[in-house]
């Protein structure tokens, strides 16, 4: 970014009314943006100062609009991961928004492991984080997967 | 045994971030919706060598969904469908 900003803030000064071979000219489109070709085979190879700082203010404004998110709370991140659960087809048909924390999913909700894959997948998603496949063994009730995701993002 | 119900798990995990990556409806909830079943019907099998082969099966198809996920994103649709705008409407107005 900061070479395009050198490129773009360089002022050349213009060359009047240079004469150049047709084939050269129907070259001259392709080596840069910056230059107006006449049809008369004259050139003004010149960058316009006024381009320069309004592609300069655009850069500016776009870095200022870089914010970072509000920190999350663990009943956040519970009421994130309860919702996941609940948009999930198979959990749907069986509980009805009965999923409490200390859902087991294997136990309480019949799913097997690939359901539990296709949980943890969703929960990876919604979050935007990969989950290692070691932790995979760790997860098997929301509690578990709300306390490590809050150890997650806390390190992060 | 555990570890080829590892490399079954952590193989559907692959297809299925690979499939959440097409940015088109139809493509992303077919290719879903196969993997799902697929996974599903041959779930209670125990011989070996078609597990072997089930699961070759699998890695040649996750190298299908990235290549056209690849391929697909170089010609983006432009406008998302209707059915993904209801849904993200009612999801987005809990």
């Amino acid at each position: 970014m900061l070479k395009r900003i050198i490129r773009q803030s360089i002022h050349l000064q213009p060359i009047l009314n240079a004469r150049l071979s047709t084939s050269l000219c129907n070259h001259l489109h392709t080596l840069s943006n910056h230059m107006n070709v006449y049809p008369n085979n004259s050139f003004w190879p010149y960058v316009i100062v006024s381009r320069r700082t309004a592609i300069l203010d655009q850069h500016i404004k776009e870095a200022d609009q870089m914010h970072t998110r509000p920190p999350s709370t663990p009943h956040d991140i519970e009421r994130r991961v309860l919702r996941v659960c609940n948009e999930y087809d198979k959990i749907q048909e069986a509980n009805k928004n009965n999923i409490t924390l200390s859902t087991h999913f294997m136990k309480d909700l019949g799913l097997d492991s690939l359901d539990h894959v296709e949980i943890i997948v969703a929960v990876e998603n919604e979050f935007g984080f990969e989950i290692p496949d070691s932790d995979y063994d760790k997860l098997y009730t929301i509690q578990a997967m709300v306390d490590y995701l809050v150890q997650k993002m806390r390190i992060v | 045994m555990a570890s080829t119900q590892r490399s079954v798990l952590i193989l559907y995990k692959q297809l299925l971030h690979e499939c959440h990556k097409f940015s088109l409806y139809n493509y992303r909830e077919y290719f879903l919706r196969r993997v799902r079943e697929e996974f599903h019907q041959n779930r209670n099998i125990q011989d070996a060598s078609k597990i072997a082969e089930l699961l070759k099966f699998g890695q040649e198809n996750l190298g299908v969904i990235r290549r056209q996920v690849t391929i697909e994103n170089l010609y983006a649709p432009q406008q998302k469908s209707i059915i993904e705008n209801q849904q993200h409407s009612s999801i987005s107005s809990r």
